[in-house]
């Protein structure tokens, strides 16, 4: 059974496969921001901070570290601007988590075939699979995390990580950190874990850790005048939305709840009966963390490291389950309580073992269950679909089935593009290229393949315009003035007074799908004429 | 008293709970507290209520870890 189990798995990872290799052919932006990251990764290659003012032309800033961008330089040189590398990027770090994830699951356990279900089980989420392969930062953040965890776990018989391990570790905690923000909840938990283990190192290290970082952190303020901070700190704080995180972590236990049963377990086995490992702690801050998927612009992808964390942990107490390993300390204050329990368990020893085989494997086969996605056209994919008595989730928007069904929050991703969807962002791209004015996009692969410049980032206006910290005065003035061809919308994402502005001075023209989604073509109004006014 | 600076002092379970005792007490003060402070805020309000209840099952969780005396956290 835990072959079948072992074969859902690898059928899922071939699906993610299919759909990553889809999505690097596709020259557009999939997910709304990508492009930004892109525009983010041409800055840097070309010396440029992407932090920069966004109230004087191109209105454009960047609210991400640099630390992914900065990977990629090498493809930016090489390839010019391009989606493709981006989300190979993101993509091959997902299967180094997973990997990371197999190997911690074996390094305890020593149980391959769960090793492997473990990493596969990351890679087969729901979340993990339509967030992977994208050309964003986030997966790589997680990889970083995962690694850095699993480097800091030390042998059961250490205490405390060796010196090698904690520069390592850190080192990566860092690059975490450097590449997300939301990377602090893992270094918090790695610290809380070496202050359970010994404070005074726990202390020692943290002051170095916080050295570092924060040298770097006043490096970058300092050679952006402030801009730095302003866009990764102070345009950070949105607006927090609690229904939305409800509905995420509900969605979240839903998909993966058999192994967050088994996750949990294994954490309140450590509390109560042995030490608390690296990877409990973690799994608890993780999840806690998670609920900043409620912040306005975030969602489900907040829930990736508990993901990793889940994954890891359950796969730690499922191999123990298989071989017998779980065990009450004879030292343990409650021994002679149990004593009942622990005498009854080792006379039925063999027949745990056998009910262990057939529960294990069947709890990753509700996990298969649970998460199931795949493209319901194409080559083998329709085939597949009409066998399981599965259509599309999204209608006749997209070829997806998802069974995750959808939450405020929720990506509503995960199809694969066709040549449809390539030849309408093709369309929008050569409308985009027309006159010698620039566009204004709401998102930068119409004007990065028509080869103008990009102008504006529109969450990250919405953002600091939120919190007080951005004045669209000079680029009403550019709307008011015609100075950008055409308006692309796809959400309409601009702060209301720059949405006004463009709803008095540009007029509907043509609306293109692409992946699913509307984009409205705005352009001029000839003679002075208001606009439609449409809000 | 400075015993926990020392480099082999180990944090034990029973310390582990009075720490998660004393978090999850100040987590409930402070969502009282921000209540008293700013009556004018609209009522109690879900982050208000999801704190204290945080704070009050670390304080129950703590509590079933003093028994587990001197075992390393």
């Amino acid at each position: 059974m835990l072959g079948l189990a072992l074969g859902v798995m690898i059928a899922y990872f071939a699906i993610y496969v299919a759909y990553a290799a889809g999505l690097m052919r596709f020259p557009f932006d999939y997910d709304q921001g990508e492009g930004f990251e892109l525009v983010d990764t041409i800055m840097l290659s070309e010396g440029q901070w992407p932090y920069r003012d966004a109230e004087v032309y191109p209105f454009y800033a960047s609210n991400y570290p640099p630390l992914y961008h900065v990977m990629l330089i090498p493809f930016a040189w090489l390839f010019g601007p391009a989606y493709w590398y981006g989300r190979l990027v993101g993509f091959l770090g997902t299967l180094v988590t997973a990997g990371a994830l197999g190997y911690a699951v074996w390094r305890s356990e020593r149980h391959r075939t769960i090793a492997a279900l473990a990493g596969l089980a990351f890679l087969a989420s729901n979340t993990v699979y339509h967030v992977g392969p994208l050309f964003r930062q986030h997966m790589t953040m997680v990889m970083f995390e995962t690694l850095a965890i699993v480097v800091l776990a030390s042998a059961p018989e250490r205490p405390f990580p060796t010196r090698r391990r904690l520069i390592v570790g850190l080192a990566l905690l860092l690059a975490a950190g450097y590449t997300k923000q939301l990377a602090l909840a893992t270094c918090v938990a790695a610290f809380v874990w070496l202050f359970l283990r010994s404070p005074r190192r726990a202390l020692a290290w943290g002051v170095l850790f916080a050295a570092v970082a924060g040298g770097l952190f006043a490096w970058i303020h300092l050679a952006t005048d402030g801009q730095w901070t302003l866009h990764i700190i102070a345009a950070n704080v949105n607006e927090f939305m609690a229904q939305q995180a409800i509905d995420l972590y509900r969605q979240w236990f839903r998909l993966h709840a058999p192994l967050i049963l088994l996750a949990a377990l294994l954490a309140l086995y450590e509390v109560y009966f042995t030490r608390l490992s690296i990877y409990s702690v973690w799994w608890v801050l993780a999840v806690a963390n998670s609920a900043l998927s409620g912040k306005w612009g975030a969602g489900d992808s907040y829930f990736a490291t508990a993901i990793a964390a889940t994954c890891l942990l359950s796969g730690i107490a499922a191999a123990r389950t298989l071989r017998g390993g779980w065990a009450i300390p004879d030292d343990h204050p409650f021994a002679a309580r149990l004593a009942g329990l622990r005498a009854w368990m080792a006379g039925r020893r063999a027949g745990l073992l056998s009910a262990a085989a057939i529960v294990i494997p069947l709890l990753y086969l509700w996990y298969g269950a649970s998460v199931l996605h795949l493209p319901t056209e194409g080559p083998v994919f329709e085939q597949v679909a009409n066998t399981l008595g599965v259509e599309s989730s999204y209608g006749d928007r997209y070829a997806f089935y998802d069974s995750a069904g959808w939450v405020p929050g929720y990506a509503t991703i995960g199809h694969i593009p066709t040549q449809a969807d390539i030849d309408a962002g093709k369309r929008i791209s050569a409308i985009v290229a027309a006159g010698d004015l620039p566009a204004l996009s709401e998102e930068a692969g119409f004007s990065l393949y028509a080869e103008k410049e990009v102008i504006t980032n529109p969450t990250q206006l919405k953002n600091l315009y939120e919190n007080g910290q951005y004045d669209p005065a000079a680029l009403i003035d550019a709307i008011e003035a015609h100075a950008f061809n055409v308006v692309v919308f796809r959400a309409q994402f601009y702060p209301p007074p720059v949405l006004t502005a463009i709803y008095d001075a540009y007029t509907p023209s043509e609306t293109i799908t692409m992946n699913g989604f509307a984009y409205e073509i705005w352009r001029p109004n000839t003679d002075g004429a208001e606009g439609t006014g449409a809000d | 008293m400075w015993r926990w600076l020392d480099n082999d002092f180990t944090l034990t379970k029973r310390q582990l709970g009075g720490l998660l005792i004393a978090a999850g007490t100040l987590a409930v003060v402070a969502m009282l507290a921000a209540e008293v402070l700013d009556a004018d805020s609209g009522g109690f309000g879900l982050v208000q209520r999801a704190g204290t209840a945080f704070g009050i099952l670390s304080v129950l969780f703590g509590w079933t870890l003093l028994p587990l005396g001197d075992r390393p956290a």
